[in-house]
């Protein structure tokens, strides 16, 4: 599993690395091209969101593995002043581009997860998980390599993911 | 829509940026200029239209062998572009389905309320509160998405009760347990999700995993009987859930009040 990546955001070019990071982290744990692109979106529209309206912040990309799928789990906190009106701000977007369904609803929209939380005054954390399934195939093979693994006390690497 | 020359032009030159670069600057400049398009009106078709023009362009200097892999960058590229509209798309969707559901609920509710108005007129006032607490049970069960749903009103002799499962899911409720979810029905709170079932020792025993309570209230305050419901099939009950079943709740006591009143000029 690879480790967790932390980047910070303070400007603009600070989306970069967080798309870039995010990117590569799916791409590891096998979620597809297209997946990858819709992650990198979403890590962009969170930053964007803390560049604009609080100007500092963090976006932690952590890898997860449950027994059928695998996650990226996309977390960002800030100490703003946190969302006036939540509600308003996941239904049509932080007031900017007229209600085009961008910013934290089209994160939204992207991921499989999202959930926000935020007090006025101490800041924002905004966690959105996207999920990959994994297949019997790859189940299968994955319970192959542990017991070769147990039986001969060796790693072989036979890709059988992450 | 017209595309302004200005956008096709910047496209152009960030894609022949892109299929030289391919790193993750250049697919950024990608996903900003999806963004203005939107914002600029600029269409789907248009887009592909420009995407095609750019990509023929940049494959005019490119030998033969190294084709494929242009083409593969140009594709992440124009992926990126997309996956702005991808976002408003799916807004569009998730509100098509919500409109749907709105449709549905008003249609039902509009049903429901004529059904009550002849309900309440019955000859017998049992049958008259029967029959209103049936429809309000059943309509609903079906408008939260709920397995199991019961009404209640009245005390005594006079006390009409009624419930509702979803057959078709072969749903099914404990007559002891729901009895029991009635009895406790004054202290619960208005929604009792799946993960406080299971951390309170009194209510963990209980099979139903989340519950739903409204009280049937009559215009003079009286609390004279309860809507309930449980096991909703995905997830718990939603605040939107809560509004609908008091919307009922309040129609049920509305027709119950009517059906007594009906029952009283009759009897005159």
């Amino acid at each position: 599993m690879p480790d967790e990546v932390r980047v910070e955001i303070t400007r603009d070019e600070d989306m970069l690395p967080a798309r870039a990071q995010g990117r590569a982290l799916a791409l590891e744990l096998g979620f597809s091209r297209t997946d990858a692109t819709l992650i990198a979106t979403a890590i962009s529209e969170i930053a964007r969101n803390i560049i604009v309206h609080v100007g500092k912040g963090e976006i932690t990309m952590q890898p997860v593995q449950e027994e059928s799928r695998y996650g990226l789990v996309v977390t960002a906190t800030d100490s703003g002043p946190g969302i006036a009106d939540l509600d308003a701000a996941l239904e049509h977007g932080y007031a900017s581009r007229g209600g085009l369904g961008l910013g934290l609803p089209g994160a939204r929209r992207l991921m499989d997860d999202f959930d926000v939380q935020s007090e006025r005054g101490t800041g924002t954390t905004i966690t959105m998980t996207k999920w990959r399934v994994r297949d019997e195939l790859e189940l299968l093979r994955e319970r192959r390599r542990l017991l070769d693994e147990k039986h001969h006390g060796k790693h072989r690497s036979d890709g059988a993911g992450p | 829509m017209t595309t302004p020359g200005r956008f096709r032009s910047e496209y152009v030159a960030a894609l022949h940026l892109h299929v030289v670069d391919r790193g993750e600057t250049t697919l950024r400049d990608g996903y900003e200029l999806g963004r203005r398009a939107l914002a600029e009106g600029v269409s789907a078709l248009d887009l592909a239209a420009i995407h095609h023009d750019a990509l023929a362009s940049s494959l005019e200097p490119i030998e033969r062998e190294r084709m494929p892999e242009v083409i593969a960058a140009a594709a992440a590229f124009f992926q990126e572009i997309l996956s702005a509209f991808e976002m408003v798309h799916r807004g569009y969707r998730e509100a098509a389905v919500e409109a749907a559901a709105e449709r549905r609920q008003a249609a039902m509710l509009r049903r429901l309320s004529s059904f009550l108005a002849d309900a309440s007129l019955s000859a017998r006032h049992t049958d008259a509160a029967a029959e209103v607490l049936q429809l309000v049970a059943e309509h609903a069960r079906e408008l939260t998405a709920a397995s199991y749903s019961t009404a209640s009103w009245g005390t005594g002799d006079e006390r009409a009760r009624a419930t509702s499962f979803d057959h078709e899911s072969g749903a099914t409720l404990d007559p002891s347990v729901a009895e029991h979810l009635e009895r406790i029905a004054p202290a619960l709170p208005s929604r009792v999700p799946r993960s406080r079932w299971a951390g309170e020792p009194t209510l963990r025993a209980l099979s139903p995993s989340n519950v739903l309570t409204v009280a049937v209230t009559a215009l003079d305050g009286r609390q004279s009987g309860f809507l309930q419901l449980a096991d909703k099939g995905r997830g718990d009950f939603t605040e939107a859930d809560e509004a609908i079943a008091r919307h009922l709740a309040d129609m049920a006591a509305a027709a119950l009040e009517r059906a007594e009143l009906y029952r009283g000029h009759a009897s005159v």
